[in-house]
């Protein structure tokens, strides 16, 4: 019964969303309040009906119902319970299920907490929500229902694969996903913009704070889909310029650029039209993100052809989305009238070339992930663009947002002083480069593309205490005032502190551990040492064990340095019975300035293993990094200015002032 | 029908939500630019914050504050353009309730099985285990009678299914304890109580306790069942009344038809028991064929065949390979006849712990050890029971291997004589290739798949299972 009810849930969430799709506009074209406020209601229905049926599916995996097909083809009664939950969204039907659940959700949340949002902005931005709404749950119903049941229930359901079984990949599909689908909400007001004619400083205010949910959440999920790599798959990458990775980092550069040139819209009325187009953009690639890259679709031209009525539909679904909203912005655009104007030496102007560059990155990308996937549909040749072509062309234009976001904050709006900002560049410039001739000298580094990287990673985290500094008045005032003005900092400027510090420190990780880490790949008996740059692995020994679903052998590895003990490393090799895989764990000890990293591979038949030894420098600063940066987007989505809900009672007041 | 109900009221719930801003009363609403302004004011407080920081001057400050002020105007202007009326409807609700309720239960009769039950894997034991049972899996099948009597715990049928089951795989406790039920509910039925009191002996370890002994006395007393009087004789044997036994199994032997089913034991019984307490077997057994007459150690010679081995050839092999039962029941049958009474219980007794884990061939090993009367004159240890099982689990490496070697090899006896067993093959093979034996595995494999040959069904699962195992 619940499972069916909640088949039910997921068809009422369509009705719900065809009815917010449309009635709202008709109340706008009218003036009917009534009508208009329907997309609140209809929101609030759809997330229920949404939420119920994501429910009562994760109840057909708890409970093993192998009635219903996509359990029985995705789950195991023999599963850890927790593993079962996340199972739910690891397969096809449920992640399109999981997908719907947050574009529903973003949908409620700006229900009720957007009442600040003009009832009739509001209804619009919440029917071009549901239009979307519709378009999948119709392709959910219709092509991928998670709710079709099996006449003869097989004994136990096929399992789930083994690498997906793991808890730093069980809650990534949420995270990406919030970004993914987040980024909806951009999209909708971007439309409701188009639709409506008005676009001003107000709009860019409500749209604000959800782009920075969603981008807040897309930064969490990248960072944790490439910890899950680093440490499951067992190679020491973190980042393989893959399709699937790309497909998410794609928005992630775009809506970078969305969030900052939302900033130049709010506070000086101008890049209206621009910022609207990116609105599209991000939103248009978290789509083909998710559906052409993620889904297999265009990877494979056989998987089009095995199931042609999913991707006809999803093509269908992306042309009429990314399409129509491009054809509106076309017809549109060009009688919107955008405002302020602003000099070159300007915040504007910087934010500006923030933009293109941010944009001409992810165009890179781009073309590096779709020209393989296109190619091949032409023509069936099968080609790769690794990680050459995107380390040779998307990394120097990276490092150049790098430096550009040093001395982005430096400026200020509309007309700069070129004298001021000339000078403390050249500050930051000079301290940056003491710092890196003292670690070149201090470490013996001799690298020059590592020391330039580093240059870079150094130069924007100087760059941006010195702007700390510079806000609170030092050196002029006294210590205290400066303690005092750095407590009162608004929460968005400690957002752009966080964001860009992190970056920096993010930016170190990852040059350190291009340039510097050490890797070796050997077979060793247990008792032989291995020498790892400066440290000494040993394998102790070997221990067959049993885990929950799986049997496993875990080495002991012992780690030294001159002599000294510093850790004992767990690598294991597990094997997973029902679905007949294998995985890796690799043993991992994090150190402020690095891992020590060790895999084990097969054993060599001579007693010996295969075991691969790693010493990852700057590896946890990446995720250290990682964490700022969302720090730092949730921080700014506190701004007071911000703050979703209510206004506050002071600033209720004046307004009923205008009307005296 | 409280699917139905729950679905419904759900739907008109839902949909009633939808259209409630129709059924708000009256109100007015500003659809302008309040929102704006307030950005404004916030921008202002901004620029006066930065001024009094120092960092920006005085004419910045007032030009970005002229500025401002120009937009805010701007956007004041158009603040009454924007008003929308929200007004009651009720035919509106009414309507947009219906179509949507309508619309929502309308698309799930389309597309979902309405009413098609939940069926969580713990709801469907009984349905796992019919399908296994089906499949010809013996456990299952008792787990299911467990079911069913605990269920209903008055049907003589499935208690006395039950207890054949039970006697079926030699678990004669069980076996006891379920005909005991059986029993009580068929009151006085002598079948039943004959049944009842053999399951009870077997469980005592083939001993007639004195419960049975009683039950076989009144069916004696009021029935001819043929089995009370065997075990009645049986019970003076243990109880060293030779004579008598043997004088009870005579009676029983003349009152049966030559061809009746339990002959051959009560004749083998007899021949026994005459050569233990060496008498002439033909004043019990007029109709004694040579053979039994040279078994009962009357007349050597003629028609007792040669061994085919010496004993200590046999014992040789078995030194070498103490997984072969059959070599051990013929080393005891070989010494038993010499004489040797306490030498074949001893080679009896070896081979039961080789086979500790193997139910079928220590059940041979009994049958071995009741053809040859050794159960009644040595008090040899008695084969590994539950507490030996138990046992097993405290056992060193080796010893624990050695048993597991038993109890395959005792599977693949039991195989060998019951081949009809589609889980027993699959278990086989998988035991093999679990010990690293792959090239028994494979023998296993492909005689199963001899055996099922004309049966599709089994060789699928045999593809799929134990195929699967060897990489076929």
């Amino acid at each position: 019964m619940i499972v069916e009810l909640g088949h039910f849930a997921l068809c009422l969430a369509l009705i719900a969303a065809l009815v917010q799709a449309t009635l709202p506009l008709w109340g706008v074209s009218q003036g009917n309040a009534a009508a208009m406020r329907v997309a609140d209601t209809g929101a609030q229905v759809q997330f229920f009906g949404a939420a119920a049926a994501f429910a009562a599916l994760t109840w057909a995996f708890v409970t093993s119902d192998f009635s219903v097909m996509t359990a029985a083809l995705n789950s195991h009664s023999g599963k850890p319970m927790m593993y079962k939950i996340t199972g739910v969204w690891a397969n096809h039907e449920g992640s399109m299920l999981l997908w719907v659940l947050m574009l529903a959700l973003f949908g409620v949340l700006i229900s009720i907490f957007g009442r600040v949002i003009p009832v009739t902005m509001r209804a619009t931005v919440l029917a071009v929500q549901a239009m979307i709404g519709v378009g999948f749950y119709a392709f959910i119903l219709l092509t991928s229902n998670p709710f079709e049941r099996l006449p003869m229930p097989p004994l136990d359901g096929q399992g789930m694969n083994p690498l997906l079984q793991d808890p730093g990949v069980a809650f990534h599909p949420p995270l990406l996903y919030l970004g993914y689908v987040g980024f909806s909400t951009a999209f909708s007001f971007a439309v409701a913009a188009l639709i409506t004619g008005r676009v001003d400083p107000a709009w860019a205010r409500w749209m604000r704070p959800w782009v920075l949910l969603a981008w807040s959440g897309l930064t969490a999920g990248i960072a944790l889909g490439s910890w899950w790599a680093y440490y499951e798959l067992g190679w020491g990458g973190f980042w393989f310029w893959d399709p699937v990775e790309n497909a998410s980092f794609m928005p992630w550069l775009i809506g970078t650029a969305l969030l900052h040139s939302a900033i130049v819209v709010e506070k000086r009325n101008a890049l209206l039209k621009w910022t609207i187009l990116l609105a599209i953009l991000t939103f248009s690639l978290s789509l083909i993100g998710t559906f052409l890259v993620r889904s297999g679709i265009l990877t494979s031209v056989h998987a089009f052809a095995t199931d042609p009525e999913r991707g006809v539909f999803i093509l269908l679904l992306l042309a009429i989305a990314i399409g129509g909203a491009l054809t509106l912005f076309a017809w549109r655009a060009p009688k919107l009238e955008d405002g302020g104007v602003f000099a070159v030496w300007s915040r504007e102007t910087g934010l500006l070339v923030n933009n293109l560059l941010l944009t001409a990155a992810c165009g890179i990308v781009f073309v590096g992930t779709m020209y393989p996937l296109v190619l091949e549909v032409i023509t069936g040749d099968k080609i790769s663009v690794g990680a050459p072509y995107f380390n040779q062309s998307f990394l120097p234009v990276f490092g150049i947002v790098l430096l550009g976001a040093g001395v982005g904050p430096f400026l200020s709006w509309k007309r700069a002083r070129k004298a001021d900002v000339l000078r403390r560049a050249g500050l930051t410039t000079v301290i940056t480069l003491a710092l890196t001739a003292l670690i070149a000298l201090v470490f013996g580094l001799r690298d020059g593309v590592g020391l330039l990287g580093a240059f870079i990673a150094l130069w924007l985290a100087v760059a941006t205490l010195q702007d700390i500094a510079f806000r609170c008045g030092l050196p002029r005032v006294s210590a205290g005032t400066a303690l005092r003005r750095l407590i009162g900092l608004p929460r968005s400027a400690w957002g752009l502190y966080l964001g860009h510090f992190g970056i920096a420190v993010a930016s170190a990780g990852v040059i350190a551990v291009s340039v510097w880490k050490v890797e070796v790949i050997q077979t060793v008996q247990p008792g032989d040492p291995t020498q790892v740059g400066p440290y000494e692995f040993t394998l102790l020994d070997i221990e067959n064990t049993t885990g929950p679903n799986y049997q496993t052998s875990i080495a002991a590895v012992k780690v030294t340095r001159d002599g000294e003990m510093v850790t004992v490393l767990f690598p294991e090799r597990r094997w997973y019975p029902v679905e007949r895989k294998p995985s890796t764990e690799a043993g991992i000890e994090t150190l402020w300035h690095g891992d020590l990293y060790a895999v084990l591979g097969d054993p060599a038949g001579d007693g010996g293993f295969v075991t691969r030894y790693y010493y990852n420098t700057g590896v946890p600063w990446m995720w250290l990094g990682a964490a700022l940066i969302t720090l730092g987007g949730m921080v700014s989505l506190t701004d007071r200015r911000l703050r979703i809900g209510a206004p506050s009672a002071k600033r209720r007041q004046p307004l009923a002032q205008p009307a005296e | 029908m409280i699917f139905w109900i729950v679905l419904g009221v759900t739907a008109a719930l839902a949909a009633l939500w939808i259209a409630w801003p129709f059924l708000r009363s009256t109100t007015f609403e500003l659809t302008g630019a309040e929102g704006a302004i307030s950005i404004y004011r916030d921008q202002m407080d901004e620029v006066e914050r930065d001024l009094k920081a120092g960092l920006i001057s005085q004419s910045e400050s007032d030009a970005a504050l002229a500025e401002i002020e120009r937009r805010a105007l701007h956007a004041a202007r158009s603040l009454d353009q924007g008003m929308a009326v929200s007004q009651r409807s009720g035919l509106a609700a009414l309507a947009l309730t219906a179509a949507s309720a309508l619309a929502a239960v309308g698309l799930y009769m389309a597309l979902g099985s309405s009413g098609a039950p939940d069926q969580p894997l713990a709801a469907r034991k009984t349905e796992i285990l019919t399908r296994q049972a089906d499949a010809g899996d013996v456990q299952s099948r008792i787990q299911l009678l467990i079911e069913r009597t605990s269920e209903n715990p008055d049907s003589f049928d499935d208690w006395w299914t039950l207890a054949r089951a039970h006697a079926m795989i030699g678990d004669h406790t069980a076996s006891a304890e379920a005909y005991r039920h059986a029993a009580e509910i068929a009151g006085d039925m002598p079948e039943v109580q004959s049944a009842y009191a053999e399951a009870m002996t077997l469980a005592n370890g083939n001993k007639v306790p004195t419960a049975a002994r009683v039950i076989f006395e009144q069916l004696v007393r009021n029935t001819d069942d043929a089995r009370a009087h065997y075990y009645l004789a049986l019970a003076k044997a243990q109880a060293q009344d030779f004579e008598g036994a043997l004088a009870g199994w005579a009676a029983l032997a003349r009152a049966s038809a030559p061809d009746a089913p339990w002959m051959p034991l009560v004749r083998r019984d007899i021949v026994n028991m005459a050569r233990f307490i060496e008498t002439d077997v033909l004043d019990y057994l007029p109709d004694a064929t040579p053979q039994e007459i040279a078994q009962s150690g009357g007349d050597p010679g003629t028609a007792l065949l040669p061994p085919l081995e010496t004993a200590e050839t046999l014992e040789q092999r078995l030194a070498e390979d103490p997984k072969d039962f059959k070599s051990w029941i013929e080393l005891a049958d070989l010494r038993s006849r010499a004489g040797d009474a306490e030498g074949a219980a001893d080679a009896l007794a070896q081979a039961r712990q080789h086979f500790a884990g193997a139910p079928f061939v220590l059940q041979k090993i009994a049958e071995a050890e009741r053809a040859l009367g050794l159960d009644l004159v040595a008090a040899g240890p008695r084969g590994p029971t539950a507490s030996d099982m138990a046992a097993a689990s405290q056992m060193s490496e080796d010893d624990r291997a050695d048993m597991i070697d038993g109890m395959v090899a005792g599977l693949a006896a039991r195989l060998k004589e019951q081949p009809r067993d589609l889980d027993g093959w699959v278990m086989l093979v998988r035991s093999y290739s679990t010990l690293g034996r792959a090239e028994k595995a494979r023998d296993a494999y492909e005689t199963a798949l001899l055996v099922f040959k004309d049966d599709q069904t089994a060789l699928g699962v045999l593809r799929n299972s134990a195929g699967a195992l060897i990489g076929n």
